[in-house]
């Protein structure tokens, strides 16, 4: 491939790829990353109709919150029960929303911390409006043009986050 | 910023030593470029790789050039911060093994659970460590907790806090042996490893399971996102363009000059061209996941495509064992 013909504006996610420049030497080039320019809108969108399904499931109680987040991390079960530290037999019994209830406490902090969540998130889905759909997040240039930005910040009681709203800067 | 994290990261260990060296060198001596198609239980879909297993860059390259680095695995987070903060503290940039996920400085539509990212930490300022990150255009900032995070995931290849620096570099090192070596492992790789899954053998099965794929997933959306993904391992995921064979055609052009032989420029050339052909590949698969086109025909005329690929870089190696050994 042509040096030329590697090049994608693309500054959101630029790599290093190897191309023959005109020298006639091959070298690394840094550019935009072509499957982020052109499929990026198309994996959100994926990404978008699969968290809405999530969600439906578990406002449907068909699933557990434990399965929500597995899902959207790509997580396998035995991926899940390895970096948790849960037996698979127990992970299996907490992605089914009847029996996440027998999930304790400490175990859910295990959950969390492999997902990177506080606990209290398994419990409510922080979400703003926009274009007049409830979404869960991950556009972040949609999220930037929210009117409102929602942080959570840890306290040293695992068990408590605090939630601050802001106004955004019009 | 480099095509590889493990790569880059050996390779800018050792310029800041003092040792200049290309990443296509580094990555081709240590036998970097490799193939394989599998299906673990610990993923949902079928796994498909263009490189040697992790971590295996860093052991070969110091096994063929003579470069000597420290390597320490620990159990205790507490020990392991302290220790890394004691080597910054020498002005020693560390080598690190993490989960890519929780290197935050990313957008969270790139970052993934993987369990082999390699980092250099070059500093730390209070409760912050300055990463040079060869995915990241900048150098960033990474909040300890999240580095202790990143360090400690558990799960497959789990990074067991993993650092690694040099401690003894040669100013100069005869690179032909390590190169001839790097090559010899590189066609046996391709060629011989008995088993079906791995090297061009891999190839092969992957063109022809990926008409199954439909059977592993939920609806089409699933199936749509597990072909992107297809291409972004071979152009995406720090391959350095069409699953890490430009940037073998780039080593190969510098044996050529380091062994003054000139049939390496020919490699170099022929590699490039199957690198063309893979990028070809993973412009089809965004195509067709795009427009939702997944029927087997479609499936077909992939798998085709990447068995034929197969064929040339059987063909290749085959060629380059010849080559080698003359």
């Amino acid at each position: 491939m042509k040096e030329k013909d590697i090049l994608t504006d693309f500054k959101a996610h630029q790599l290093i790829l190897y191309a023959e420049k005109e020298d006639d030497t091959i070298g690394p080039v840094l550019t935009g990353s072509y499957m982020a320019a052109n499929y990026l809108d198309e994996f959100h969108h994926i990404w978008g109709n699969f968290e809405k399904e999530l969600f439906e499931k578990l406002l449907n109680k068909e699933i557990s919150p434990i399965d929500l987040y597995k899902s959207l991390e790509e997580l396998s079960l035995a991926e899940l029960a390895a970096r948790s530290g849960i037996p698979k037999r127990r992970v299996r019994k907490h992605l089914k929303y009847k029996t996440f209830f027998k999930a304790k406490v400490e175990e859910l902090e295990r959950y969390a911390d492999v997902f990177n969540i506080p606990v209290a998130n398994f419990f409510q889905i922080i979400s703003t409006m926009q274009d007049g759909n409830w979404n869960m997040g991950h556009n972040l240039e949609a999220t930037k043009s929210r009117p409102l930005t929602i942080s959570q910040e840890k306290t040293p009681n695992s068990l408590l986050v605090i939630t601050n709203p802001e106004k955004n800067e019009p | 910023m480099a095509a590889h994290c493990e790569s880059g990261t050996v390779t800018n260990l050792v310029n800041h030593h003092g040792l200049r060296i290309s990443e296509p060198l580094v990555f081709g001596i240590s036998s970097g470029i490799f193939f394989g198609y599998m299906k673990t239980p610990m993923r949902d879909f079928p796994m498909v790789f263009s490189r040697i297993r992790p971590g295996k860059i860093l052991e070969n390259f110091t096994k063929r050039t003579g470069v000597k680095f420290k390597s320490q695995k620990f159990n205790d987070p507490v020990k392991a911060e302290l220790e890394l903060d004691r080597m910054l503290e020498k002005n020693q940039p560390v080598g690190l093994q993490v989960d890519f996920f929780y290197m935050d400085f990313f957008p969270p539509w790139h970052r993934v659970h993987i369990n082999v990212h390699y980092i250099v930490v070059i500093g730390k300022e209070d409760d912050h460590y300055i990463i040079s990150d060869c995915y990241h255009p900048t150098i960033a900032k990474l909040h300890r907790d999240s580095l202790r995070k990143g360090r400690f995931a558990k799960g497959s290849m789990a990074p067991k806090g993993l650092m690694f620096y040099p401690v003894d570099v040669p100013r100069e090192i005869p690179f032909d042996k390590g190169i001839r070596h790097g090559l010899k492992n590189t066609v046996f790789n391709m060629l011989k490893i008995p088993m079906p899954f791995l090297g061009v053998k891999g190839i092969r099965r992957f063109g022809e399971k990926i008409v199954d794929w439909p059977n592993y997933a939920r609806n089409t959306e699933q199936l749509a996102h597990n072909i992107f993904m297809i291409t972004t391992m071979l152009e995406d995921q720090g391959t350095g363009g069409a699953g890490f064979r430009y940037i073998y055609a780039s080593f190969l052009r510098e044996v050529a000059t380091i062994l003054e032989d000139v049939v390496f420029n020919e490699y170099a050339k022929r590699m490039m061209e199957i690198g063309d052909d893979w990028r070809n590949i993973s412009l089809f698969a965004s195509r067709i996941a795009k427009r939702r086109d997944l029927g087997t025909e479609k499936l077909r005329e992939m798998g085709d495509m990447i068995r034929a690929n197969a064929e040339l870089e059987h063909q290749f190696f085959t060629d380059l064992r010849q080559t080698i050994a003359s």
